[in-house]
């Protein structure tokens, strides 16, 4: 039944192919339409409960400054700017599932790019805090890192990769959240028209902003999806780069490097897909999706991290390697600082979870069981964390001049905003699984195998 | 008069309407900066205003409005804004530096070092700087007390009350005959003992006894035994061409300090082809050590016998010298062969003999040295250096016995007799000036239950202390800026120490309460004063002149004076005899010392020096034992191990710190810490290490003290300010030798082809402010610290924050070693903003609060920062530092008063960073301006420069080829740190070089 005899590889089904067209719908749209579960107020009192520690953590912050935190002379960022990257990173898969598969045609895409996508928003928002809080007077840091026209006549230093990380980081939360909400549409529309109460059809009839599946509508649709899609693609590439020049324009050792912005695409991708498996594993577990997440579809992305993964040890190695080679004094001794230095147990954790731990989904078996892959994407974001944590705090706290160098601790706080982080992003997203369909229905559909007696279904 | 306004010098002035010119005078009186809390008062006026305004508008708020009020009668001389700087007198050690304060509307904000005065020549060290805040500390006593000595506890009293009754007392003591003792720190003013010998006149028995730990008795000592002249001399370091010491540390805390830095730069000016060498035997680590070119660590007490070997090699060896025929001189030095010393010290018998060689050859133009403070077999190793002064001709020349310093302090032997009979009942009554005898006189003179003995102890101390506590009547005395004064440092040299404020509290200063109490004629101490210096100090010099100035030289013309000015003194043979034994035992022992911070101790309270990076172990808000690698090893410790210290009456417990280059038979730690009452600052910083003293028959020991040493187990983070010493082979600083240098001035320094840049670079039309910066004039005493700290508003942040690594200073001393760990090589290199050409700060700041100047200077504007700290993360130098808590909020009145008007304060979110002092710049520019000429190279001092007792930096403008900083920027020792990055800084280092 699958593939045609002209296939030569038998693919296997995207789908359950158990599932009917009315499964779709019934099955995407339960958690929406039904009293929340035991287990997902358990969730959600977890996230919250973290939600609440950051918030403490944050009030503190501000009540008494940056001094709460570990940072200290030479080191001036540590798990901020680490949290800010990092989850970034995390936004990324989001983007590249929906954008750029979308344009390659990778009708694999369909199960798990609406919630990918979501993810990225939400990743972007948290991430999009640091910035923001990491500054020593974020009342000011809030306005005065945009370029906006005022009396006193100043202006940003468009010089300061700070400031393209503003724009940058923007354009993207801007691109993707109008891609999410526009690939949304047709969706929230079956969601008003399953409505059975008055409040759900007027609030997701507004949303979906009048939709009516008209053919026209979808070919405006269609239109639009693919546009938005070609403006994201380069936005994939161009976010992390340009966070990426914050470390690559400066004159640290460690940091001034070419090869970083290719480097930290990669890696973004890396741990966006890891982010992405976690929360598919459980949320197919959670709200019972496993016949539209498949094996097939984890296995897929197992893949992607397998390259990626490689790609980032890659450029580990390039980057030794590189430091060896152009006899820089300071160079040479930053990267052996890193693996050998006080913080050499922060780089070979990273070393670990991103070059070894990957090498495991070499094998079908293990890139298709779904333990061993959650373990993996667990310590593939653990991994990428430390990346980011390497980079910065390795280079600063042992720079120029020996007589700064200093270590670096975090303290309860710096911890407190990180689960903090998870619980916003956690959060946000488990309010999204109980809102919105988590699975865009009508892309699911369109790559069902759908039998002819199930047809009249179709659009029930 | 009433009897809340006691007799201030001020007030008097009031009554007797000055003379002449007098600038201090009107300024406080005139409202509304009436007496004695102005401020207050104005602040109070301010805040119900403010509460006025805010009921009347309670719609909505905003920040609150302050006003500035302008004076109703502006006292003459006194432009708001404008500073008035006052000629006066360091009071805070014996070796009274001359001083600039400079006032803004009222109070003293900076104290500078006087360039015309012969002594420190512009120079201050770091404690005279500080010594500020001193005046401002609000744990200070403020109104007279009487101590109930039961419990301790102080009750407030009046002024008129406690006089009249110590009027009755001292009657009653009068009448019995009883016996008078007056014990005071060193005090050089003639006034004041004029003032004391009349009051203590008035008794039939009386004593006037001086302690003060911070003078070298033994030199005093051996002075009488050596020549018969018990006293200390005037060194004349800038004659010298071979400096010896033995432990003598005369760049951080022995008797003139600054002096002797002027003195020794000018010895070690390379570019003028002097370069003095320097050679330190010693047990303990000093900064004067850490500076050598040749450094001998030896165990405590044998600086003494490797002099010997030194006499011994020139006199008996080589038959050298006037003594050679001396069959005394010669017998006393004959066990102490070179060979019997090299043996049993571990010193190499060519070591030695080098030494007396090169002293032979530089003979006339050495300078030899004696021992630290308290040094073991101090008086017989002083005796030792002046035989070998007078064997080499050096008295006379490097050594002036004429124009002597006049520090002086009892011997152990006359406080063990006086306090024996404090304890014996026989003292009627004490007065103890300034001071806290009862924390640092060794325990075993007994002197905390002797003073218990004595019915009436009258204390001046302006602060809760161990002596302070044991006082029957405290009469708070005033702070050297809040009163009149004078000062003799030197034979024939006279300071004035003129108040820039009135009494800030109901404090009376020492000297009118001896006036007050001895009934004297005069009305006041400061007509007392005038009287002595128009009767008897200096009736020919116009009393405007010596407010003017400062001082009276009336032998400038002997203390300018080149070469030999006298005749060698003749050593009395009869002051070697009965010298130790050479014993060949060494083993690990304990040595005190002053700290560059605290010195005696006298500085406890005091922030800025308790938060100073001590220059030797770079640690902060506390004492630690330093002992060396070696002896960290054979001890089985590590750094911030704390180990119990035992000896057979005392113990303590203090973190390790390992520190190199310190002898592996001494643990060395400083005294003055642990004061339990030293106020909400100083309040149990450290431990007390003063119980360690020993007492011997005639004399204190300070080193070789036997003790034992174990680990506890339990560790501590120190907060020290530098944990890494080497320069990891970086462009960092160069080092040549004197050699080399002379034959190639660039020796030392890489050779590199030119860097390229993408762009032009900046232009500079007019100045560019650069800064040139000598790594061999330097000598690391951190004066420029608390200079920048002062004068640029840097708050202090305490132990934890300095642990955590945030301290605040502007310029910080980095200390690196080279060569053996044991022993090794120092350099310490200011490290400030380097204003950065191609700055990498300036690029990264996303608001552009840290721009480039015209002129040449790293802007930094605080009300745009928001704190990113990228530009500190970009900053090669570290030198940015960043405010990561409100660090000015908790400032208790009065301390708000120190700071300058001219230089923001930050607060908690902003970055901030040397700034080569801007708000000179701009004074000097407007002052250029009104004056209509282009300014002048040298018009602008920055603070550290103006600080600096070695002259090391120099600032100005580099677009003037004719300008010091432009000339010196193209010496050949010149270089830039880490030059390889391109950032192209306004700052030039010179090379270090070593006569080695």
């Amino acid at each position: 039944m699958m593939g045609s005899h002209t296939n030569i590889i038998i693919k296997e089904p995207l789908i359950d192919p158990s599932k009917t067209y009315a499964d779709v719908g019934d099955d995407v749209c339960l958690p929406l339409e039904s009293f929340p579960t035991k287990r997902w107020w358990m969730l959600i009192s977890i996230t919250l409960s973290m939600l609440f520690i950051g918030v403490v953590a944050v009030e503190e912050l501000i009540r008494r400054g940056i001094g709460v935190w570990g940072l200290n002379q030479p080191v001036g960022w540590a798990w901020d700017i680490t949290n800010f990257v990092f989850w970034i990173g995390i936004g990324h898969a989001g983007t590249l599932i929906s954008a750029i598969l979308y344009l390659f045609r990778q009708k694999w895409r369909t199960s798990i790019n609406r919630s990918a996508e979501a993810m990225t928003i939400f990743a972007v928002m948290t991430a999009g805090l640091f910035p923001i809080l990491h500054t020593g007077r974020p009342w000011y840091a809030i306005f005065w890192l945009f370029p906006y026209p005022n009396q006193r006549q100043l202006w940003v230093n468009f010089n300061s990769p700070l400031i393209w990380d503003v724009f940058a980081v923007s354009t993207y939360f801007t691109i993707s959240l109008f891609f999410w909400y526009i690939g949304l549409i047709p969706d929230l529309a079956s969601v008003r028209d399953r409505a059975k109460n008055k409040i759900r059809r007027f609030v997701y009839g507004a949303l979906s902003l009048g939709w009516s599946g008209s053919a026209k509508k979808w070919n405006h649709y269609e239109m639009v999806y693919m546009l938005l899609a070609g403006l994201s693609t380069p936005l994939v590439l161009s976010v992390h780069s340009v966070v990426s020049f914050d470390f690559a324009v400066s004159i640290m050792p460690g940091w001034h490097t070419t090869i970083f912005p290719p480097y930290f695409v990669a890696g973004a991708i890396f741990s966006g897909f890891a982010m992405v498996m976690t929360l598919l594993i459980i949320a197919r577990e959670a709200f019972n999706l496993k016949g539209y997440i498949t094996i097939g579809h984890l296995e897929k992305m197992n893949k992607i991290m397998l390259l990626t993964g490689m790609m980032v040890g890659y450029a580990y190695i390039t980057e030794f390697f590189i430091a060896w080679y152009s006899g820089n004094l300071y160079e040479r001794f930053i990267f052996m600082n890193r693996a050998f230095g006080p913080f050499a147990w922060a780089y070979w954790t990273m070393m670990t979870c991103n070059v070894i731990v990957p090498q495991i989904f070499w094998f079908k078996k293990l890139r298709r069981t779904i333990p061993v892959m959650f373990v993996a994407s667990v310590l593939i974001n653990v991994g990428m964390w430390f990346e980011r944590f390497v980079i910065i705090v390795t280079t600063l706290h042992r720079d120029f001049l020996p007589s700064s160098w200093d270590y670096y601790r975090p303290t309860m706080y710096e911890v407190g905003l990180f689960i903090g982080s998870f619980g916003l992003f956690l959060t946000l997203f488990l309010i999204f699984c109980r809102v919105m369909p988590t699975i865009c229905m009508f892309e699911v559909k369109a790559v069902m195998k759908h039998r002819k007696k199930e047809r009249g279904e179709l659009y029930a | 008069m009433k009897p809340q306004q006691p007799t201030y010098w001020g007030s008097l002035e009031e009554l007797e309407p000055p003379e002449g010119h007098e600038p201090a005078h009107g300024e406080f009186l005139t409202p509304p900066l009436k007496e004695p809390l102005t401020s207050m008062e104005r602040r109070d006026f301010l805040k119900l205003m403010g509460l006025g305004s805010f009921a009347a508008a309670m719609a909505c708020s905003r920040r609150p409005v302050e006003k500035i009020i302008p004076y109703v009668n502006k006292p003459e001389e006194l432009t708001p804004g404008i500073p008035l700087w006052y000629a006066s007198t360091c009071g805070e050690c014996p070796s009274a530096c001359g001083t600039l304060v400079k006032t803004r509307e009222g109070r003293p904000i900076k104290i500078e070092g006087n360039a015309e005065h012969p002594i420190n020549r512009g120079g201050l060290c770091a404690r005279g700087q500080a010594s500020l805040l001193n005046l401002y500390d609000p744990d200070r006593i403020r109104e007279p007390q009487t101590v109930s000595r039961s419990d301790g506890t102080l009750t407030p009293t009046t002024w008129d009350k406690i006089d009249a009754d110590l009027k009755a007392e001292l009657a009653k003591i009068q009448a019995n005959g009883g016996k008078v003792v007056m014990l005071t720190q060193s005090t050089t003013s003639p006034s004041t003992l004029a003032l004391i010998k009349q009051l203590l006149s008035k008794f039939k028995t009386s004593q006037h006894v001086i302690h003060d730990v911070l003078v070298p008795d033994d030199v005093i000592k051996a002075g009488e035994a050596s020549y018969g002249m018990p006293l200390i001399p005037r060194y004349r370091f800038e004659e010298a061409k071979f400096i010896l010491s033995f432990g003598a540390d005369f760049l951080g805390t022995w008797l003139s300090p600054v002096e002797f830095a002027k003195g020794f730069a000018a010895a070690r000016s390379v570019d003028d082809g002097r370069l003095a060498k320097l050679a330190v035997v010693e047990s303990g680590l000093s900064l004067t050590g850490q500076n050598a070119d040749h450094y001998l660590p030896v165990a405590a007490g044998d600086e003494l016998f490797v002099a010997l070997a030194i006499a011994y090699e020139i006199i008996v060896t080589q038959k050298l010298s006037a003594y050679a025929e001396n069959v005394l001189i010669t017998a006393s030095l004959l066990p102490y062969s070179v060979k019997n010393v090299s043996a049993v010290t571990g010193i190499e018998a060519d070591v030695i003999s080098k030494l007396a060689g090169d002293l032979w050859i530089n003979r006339g133009k050495g300078l030899i040295l004696g021992g630290s403070l308290n040094a073991k077999y101090g008086a017989k190793l002083q005796a030792v250096v002046n035989l070998l002064n007078s064997a080499l001709e050096n008295d006379g020349h490097t050594i002036d016995w004429k124009y002597a310093s006049k520090q002086t302090t009892n011997t152990y032997t006359d406080l063990s007799k006086i306090i024996a009979e404090m304890g014996s009942g026989k003292i009627a009554a004490v007065f103890v000036g300034q001071g806290n005898p009862a924390f640092t006189l060794p325990p075993g003179l007994k002197f905390t239950k002797a003073l218990a003995q004595v019915p009436l102890v009258v204390s001046f101390a302006d602060r809760m202390n161990e002596t302070t506590k044991l006082a029957t009547h405290v009469l708070p005395g005033t702070h050297a800026l809040e009163s009149w004064g004078d000062a003799h440092p030197q034979e024939g040299l006279y300071n004035i120490i003129q108040p820039t404020i009135a009494p800030l509290y109901q404090n009376r200063s020492l000297q009118d309460s001896l006036l007050r109490l001895s009934g004297a004629a005069a009305e006041n101490w400061h007509a007392y004063l005038k009287d002595q210096w128009r009767k008897t100090i200096a009736p020919h010099t116009a009393w405007e002149d010596v407010l003017r100035h400062g001082f009276v030289d009336m032998a400038s013309d002997r203390r300018k004076a080149k070469g030999r000015i006298a005749e060698t003194r003749t050593f009395r043979e009869d002051a070697l005899v009965s010298l130790p034994l050479l014993s060949p035992k060494r083993e690990l022992s304990l040595a005190l010392t002053t700290s560059i911070a605290m010195a005696d101790g006298r500085f406890i309270n005091n922030p800025w020096l308790q938060e100073l990076p001590d220059p030797i172990s770079k640690i902060t808000w506390d004492n630690a034992l330093s002992v060396s690698p070696q002896a960290a090893k054979d001890l089985g410790v590590e750094q911030g191990d704390i180990v119990s210290i035992k000896s057979s009456s005392f113990e303590a417990t203090l973190p390790v710190h390992v520190q190199p280059k310190l002898s592996r038979f001494t643990a060395m730690v400083a005294v003055g810490y642990g004061q339990k009452d030293a106020g909400k600052i100083g309040h149990d910083v450290g431990q007390n290490v003063y119980p360690f003293q020993r007492t011997t028959k005639d004399s204190v020991e300070w080193n070789g003290l036997p003790v034992k040493i174990q680990k506890t187990g339990e560790r501590v983070k120190l907060a020290i300010t530098q944990g890494h010493h080497s320069i990891e082979g970086r462009n960092i600083l160069f080092e040549t030798t004197f050699k080399e240098f002379q034959k190639d001035p660039t020796s030392g320094l890489p050779h590199h082809a030119p860097l390229l840049s993408m762009w032009e670079g900046h232009e500079y039309k007019k100045e560019r402010w650069g800064m040139a910066i000598d790594l061999n004039a330097c000598i690391g005493c951190s004066g420029c610290v608390v200079a920048c700290q002062a004068e640029n508003n840097i708050p202090t942040v305490g132990k934890e924050q300095v642990r955590k690594g945030r301290e605040m200073h502007w310029i910080r001393i980095d200390r690196y070693y080279s060569g053996n760990a044991e022993n090794p090589d120092v350099v310490s290199q200011p490290m400030l903003c380097q204003q950065c050409e191609n700055a990498p700060c300036e690029t990264v700041c996303p608001t552009l609060a840290t721009f480039h100047s015209d002129d040449g200077l790293n802007m930094m504007t605080y009300n745009r920062c928001v704190g990113t700290r990228y530009c500190s993360n970009n900053c090669s130098y570290k030198v940015r530092r960043f405010n990561f808590l409100e660090f000015n909020k908790d400032k208790e009145e009065p301390q708000a008063l120190v700071l300058n008007p001219d230089v923001t304060v930050r607060s908690r979110g902003v970055m901030e960073k040397c700034t080569f002092c801007v708000q000179r710049i701009n004074a000097g520019r407007d002052q250029a301006k009104l004056d209509d000429k282009a300014i002048a190279d040298g018009d602008i001092k920055t603070a550290c420069q103006q600080s600096c007792p070695a002259n090391a930096i120099v600032f100005g403008n580099l677009n003037d080829p004719e300008s010091r900083v432009a000339k010196l920027a193209k010496n050949g020792r010149g270089f830039r740190v880490l030059d390889d990055l391109n950032t192209r800084p306004a700052v030039t280092y010179l090379t270090k070089v070593r006569n080695s």
